[in-house]
């Protein structure tokens, strides 16, 4: 199912209601591409709590914030950095909920990068504190993500 | 944003998320305000109305406090709910300027 916005965001898979797979687990899952502005980040990041919140039985204040931020911080970097904000090229954005494990995939049109390739956030030192970007990393694994990076394909984990 | 005078303080109320979209606007109205007011020795950023800031949010707010320092005045932050107190406190921002 694709459905078009006026929010530049299409809609191209969700399912809502709890689907088993086998297993005990209750799948949950939602798929989404998304022109590359911020402002389709936020639409999108805004349906989709919607839909965990009110569909996935995702109960937490703190877990609801987390995968809030988690999922902004990773649509921004895709729009941002791998899209280099050309709105025309496309992010894919993809969470499934399944055995109390979370599991979000985001895939831009850019060239990857590498983790190694960024500065370390030493969050003791005041430089790093007051430096200007690049705290994103920093955040999504403070708040309980397991990040890890394949080129444009990046993917973040949290058990629930 | 609102923006108001509080005896020495200036009151920046954002009234928003502050999240990559809206940063920008947020960021011109605070500098704005900034510079037309006077007779202030602190900036406190009002976010009881905030639900969600993310890291560009973020950095608004360390240029906030950069500005403050660079001009010899405080800076605080009131109304952060517990999660974006949480999200300071990872950061060690809460360690350079007052969050409540």
């Amino acid at each position: 199912m694709i459905i078009k916005s006026k929010f530049m965001v299409s809609l191209i898979s969700i399912v809502t209601h709890p689907g088993n797979i086998g297993g005990g687990c209750i799948l949950f899952s939602y798929i989404v591409e998304l022109k590359s502005t911020f402002e389709s980040v936020d639409t999108t990041v805004r349906n989709m709590m919607d839909i965990i919140s009110n569909q996935w039985g995702i109960q937490s204040s703190n877990k609801i914030f987390s995968l809030n931020l988690v999922l902004r911080e990773l649509l921004n970097n895709a729009v941002e950095h791998g899209n280099r904000m050309v709105e025309e090229k496309k992010v894919v954005c993809k969470i499934v909920y399944c055995s109390k494990e979370v599991c979000i995939e985001v895939t831009d049109e850019g060239e990857g990068f590498s983790p190694s390739e960024l500065k370390k956030y030493d969050t003791n030192d005041y430089a790093d504190i007051f430096r200007e970007r690049g705290r994103g990393l920093l955040i999504m694994r403070g708040m309980g993500f397991d990040v890890s990076v394949n080129k444009n394909h990046v993917t973040a984990k949290m058990n629930i | 944003m609102e923006v108001r005078l509080d005896g020495r303080k200036l009151i920046l109320d954002i009234q928003c998320d502050l999240t990559a979209d809206r940063v920008k606007e947020v960021t011109t109205k605070a500098k704005e305000s900034i510079k037309s007011m006077s007779g202030y020795q602190e900036i406190v950023l009002d976010v009881h109305n905030m639900t969600i800031m993310d890291s560009i949010g973020v950095s608004f707010v360390i240029g906030i406090f950069k500005t403050s320092k660079s001009s010899g005045k405080d800076f605080k932050i009131i109304g952060a709910n517990k999660d974006i107190a949480k999200l300071f406190n990872l950061m060690n921002l809460d360690e350079v300027f007052e969050v409540r």
